[in-house]
């Protein structure tokens, strides 16, 4: 296969470095020597998955063990696709070629719902039965993590085993019960997946829930079929992220991919509480890295890596506790290097003296605000805490300090928005161009406003809301281009089918998996490509399967319906999603308890976990 | 300052690694090998490379070129030890060489090239041997006009005066041709006036010179002192 590989397939395909597997950092460990094999895949292509951070994490925990490795593989492109399809060649990995079929276990990351479709069509590729139940023994353990795991319905019928939670120690426990139960090169799979289900937080097995439903298609109930597994599946937590492993080296792609530079994880979870927002739900508590841990973890990758960009990343890292004493020594560090450090917006403003000198010298990455809303009111809704004056303050740091554009994120069609929210997203824009005026002349002044469509999804305050239609949301959009009246500011905005369709799966149930792979077979995949995605397809595989979307992505819940994913535990409480949920409609905001009171999200206390911050200890 | 000239070898694993990628990766490699490299100045620092020549993706090479330079001496033994511990496998520097400050760019001295090209399936005797005489019969010619389209259109080339030599040789064709600031032959174009189809065979490029008075000179004759690394 290697010489087929190297003389007649890499030769006809784009970019074909995205298949060679062997960049800097890469391990590629002795077959023979090691006794379990994990697949590490990404449900897209190369230059999109290289830059997620939780494969690089997964990649440095497995292959640092002696008696496991693994190994990556993407997404095949299209093409690759067509000459993979034409020689019946299987899918592989990118480190030894093997074929994907040829591993103990293979786990996908969900980062997105659009991916789905590349799942199952990786999966086909590979030579695997999609379907779980038609697996048998002889086929790989099908494990599924990260975000969209939370609401894991879709995928039941084709994921063997959900990883709800953070994946650092899990990853580990289920390698451990593998090897344990490896009968030479064979996984005994029911076993495997009873143990796991049985003993392993976080660990969620659909085969084993039933689900039935109301005749009108609401659940009715989900309820285990085997015993000793939870009827509630709790997530796993790290609770001290400052000890946990993290990589010393991160593969160094040859092409240009996407975050493509050396990143630190300062923190893990946030308690701002906005209320659309699921990781802020669902990677509860906040738990910080030590500054000295991050600046020799940033010293380890700086110098096995060779990155000439360094960036912090977390959920919003503007609030990390001492992040101008780090940004301070980070650059101290490697300021002669020339290598660029990424700072999170907001705190343009708080870098004094001679950091801010130091600041307008550097490398001038994007800037962007996350206003989300544009109305003061609107932005009580959804517990966005920015204020016009903390945004037009940001502004004028930034054009200040040098900054020629800016980029503003807002959403459309968040829950009572009206046609004034949408003109105030014009309003605010107008101002940040009038600061950004004041501080800065020149043809290049710029602001750039990026719209996208809101989508509610599990285990957040809006869960039980309807998405806004795609009519409603177009109008928005029209709305909006329509009172743009200058050429400084650039407004881009989001597909609404895309993003309709990330609302169906976003609170779908099973039965969704049989449109899926309808959708699948029709021809859909990189559904999340513009140039890939047909919705006139994924209509088909609605209509074909019985299945109304807008069931779905536009049906507001009432608090007592049992929702698809009301078996799984993301640590906050349903009264507390219930609280914020009326709070929002009432236009109350909430405090961050890491500053303010405890909302009482439950996290803590069920948990047994606590906010973590740095320097306190 | 010390501006030094490095030959290095693109191996078979890292052969569809475009030009850009190829700069990025010697970017990276200088900063782990921790050498005190010249930056440029401005909002974006960046080493400063300059290499001889682009190659062709999908071919290998034992003898590219180029230039880095460094804010401080370091000895050339030293910096080819410490590169080639951080370069990917299939990327090997073979020599280091001072190089003068003033000297003239890579890429404007650099004009010839000797490839090596190999079918990736066994030709016969009679098929090396028809080839050898339409290889023949071509260099006849006093002109082969070929088309070549860039962004502003398409150009006629005559390729005939840039190829300075080329023969069949046992397993392979051998093609001494201009490449760079004098014209340049691109070993598909040959392949394809051969009647081949140039996906079939693996190019190889075997050196870039400095052709001077009937003599092809290489680029590491102009550095002072030379580091062998092998």
């Amino acid at each position: 296969m290697q010489t087929e590989l190297y003389t007649q397939v890499l030769p006809a395909v784009s970019r074909p470095a995205r298949y060679l597997g062997n960049e800097y950092n890469s391990i590629r460990k002795d077959w023979a020597k090691v006794p379990l094999k994990m697949a590490l895949a990404f449900p897209d292509v190369y230059d999109v998955g290289m830059g997620h951070l939780g494969l690089k994490i997964l990649y440095h925990i497995v292959n640092r063990r002696g008696d496991a490795l693994a190994e990556r593989v993407f997404a095949p492109w299209t093409d690759m696709e067509e000459q993979l399809t034409q020689r019946g060649l299987p899918l592989f990995s990118l480190e030894s070629h093997r074929p994907l079929r040829d591993f103990h276990l293979i786990g996908f990351t969900l980062q997105y719902e659009l991916s789905y479709s590349n799942i199952l069509n990786m999966l086909h590729l590979a030579g695997i039965p999609p379907l779980a139940r038609d697996r048998d023994e002889g086929h790989p353990i099908i494990i599924a993590g990260g975000p969209c795991a939370y609401n894991p319905e879709p995928l039941a019928d084709f994921i063997d085993l959900f990883a709800i939670g953070d994946g650092e120690y899990l990853i580990g426990e289920l390698i451990d019960l593998a090897l344990g139960l490896l009968r030479g090169e064979r996984l005994p799979r029911e076993e495997f997946l009873l143990e796991a289900a049985r003993r392993i937080q976080g660990v969620y097995v659909p085969a084993f829930y039933d689900v039935d439903y109301h005749p009108d298609g609401r659940v009715a109930r989900i309820t285990p079929n085997r015993e000793g597994v939870p009827p509630r599946v709790r997530k796993q937590v790290v609770e001290d992220l400052d000890s946990a492993p993290y990589p010393d080296a991160f593969v160094v792609p040859y092409i240009d991919a996407i975050h493509d530079r050396a990143t630190l994880e300062v923190f893990r979870g946030c308690t701002r509480g906005c209320r659309f927002c699921q990781a802020g739900m669902v990677y509860r508590p906040i738990r910080e890295r030590e500054a000295s841990t991050l600046l020799r973890q940033g010293e380890e990758l700086i110098k096995s890596t060779g990155y000439e960009e360094l960036a912090l990343s977390s959920l919003s890292t503007g609030d990390y506790t001492c992040i101008e004493d780090l940004a301070a020594d980070l650059m101290g560090r490697f300021r002669d290097q020339g290598i660029a450090l990424s700072l999170p917006s907001l705190r343009v403003d708080s870098f004094k003296g001679e950091l801010a000198e130091e600041i307008r010298k550097m490398r001038k990455t994007s800037l962007t605000f996350a206003p989300e809303a544009g109305t003061q009111r609107l932005r009580n809704v959804i517990n966005k805490n920015i204020t016009e004056e903390d945004l037009l303050r940001g502004v004028e740091a930034a054009f200040a300090a040098g900054w020629d554009s800016v980029k503003l994120y807002f959403m459309l069609g968040l829950p009572t928005e009206t046609e004034e929210d949408v003109l105030g997203i014009i309003d605010l824009a107008n101002k940040v161009l009038d600061v950004a005026r004041r501080q800065r002349q020149g043809p290049r002044v710029k602001i750039s406003i990026s719209v996208s469509s809101f989508v509610p999804k599990s285990h957040t305050p809006f869960q039980w809301e309807p998405q806004a239609t795609m009519d409603l949301l177009e109008e928005r959009q029209r709305l909006l281009t329509q009172g743009i009246r200058t050429r400084r500011i650039q407004l881009s905005w989001h597909d609404v089918k895309t993003s309709f369709l990330e609302g169906v799966f976003a609170r779908g149930d099973r039965r969704l998996g049989r449109a899926l792979a309808r959708a699948v077979e029709l021809g859909c995949r990189f559904d999340g490509w513009s140039e890939h995605f047909s919705f006139p397809k994924w209509s088909q595989a609605f209509m074909e399967c019985g299945l109304d979307p807008a069931f779905y992505a536009n049906r507001r819940r009432d608090y007592e319906e049992v929702l698809p994913w009301s078996h799984i535990d993301a640590g906050v409480t349903k009264g507390f999603l219930m609280r914020e949920h009326r709070r929002a409609l009432k236009g109350e905001p909430t405090g961050d308890c890491r500053v303010g009171d405890c909302p009482g999200c439950g996290v803590c206390n069920r948990l047994g976990v606590a906010n973590r911050i740095a320097g306190e200890r | 300052m010390m501006r030094v000239r490095l030959c290095f070898t693109k191996g078979p694993g890292v052969r569809f690694i475009s030009h850009l990628d190829l700069l990025r990766t010697f970017e990276r490699a200088l900063r782990r090998a921790a050498l005190p490299l010249a930056l440029t100045q401005g909002y974006h620092p960046r080493p400063k490379l300059t290499f001889a020549s682009a190659l062709a993706l999908g071919a290998t090479s034992e003898a590219e070129y180029l230039d880095v330079e460094l804010a401080a001496p370091v000895p050339l033994g030293e910096i080819v030890r410490r590169l080639n511990s951080v370069l990917p496998a299939d990327i090997r520097v073979s020599a280091a060489g001072e190089v003068p400050a003033a000297a003239p760019p890579l890429m404007a001295i650099v004009d010839t090239a000797l490839y090596e090209l190999r079918p990736l399936r066994p030709l016969d005797e009679g098929q090396w041997e028809r080839l050898g005489s339409v290889l023949a019969g071509l260099l006849r010619e006093k002109s082969l006009l070929v088309e070549r389209t860039t962004k502003s259109g398409t150009k006629q080339v005559n390729l005939r005066p840039l190829i300075l030599q080329a023969e069949v040789s046992g397993d392979k064709i051998a093609m001494l041709v201009r490449s760079g600031s004098r014209g340049n032959v691109r070993p598909e174009e040959l392949l394809a006036l051969l009647g081949q189809e140039p996906t079939g065979w693996q190019v190889h490029r075997v050196g870039l010179f400095i052709a001077q008075d009937d003599r092809l000179r290489s680029p590491m004759e102009e550095a002072g002192v030379v580091v062998d690394g092998s």
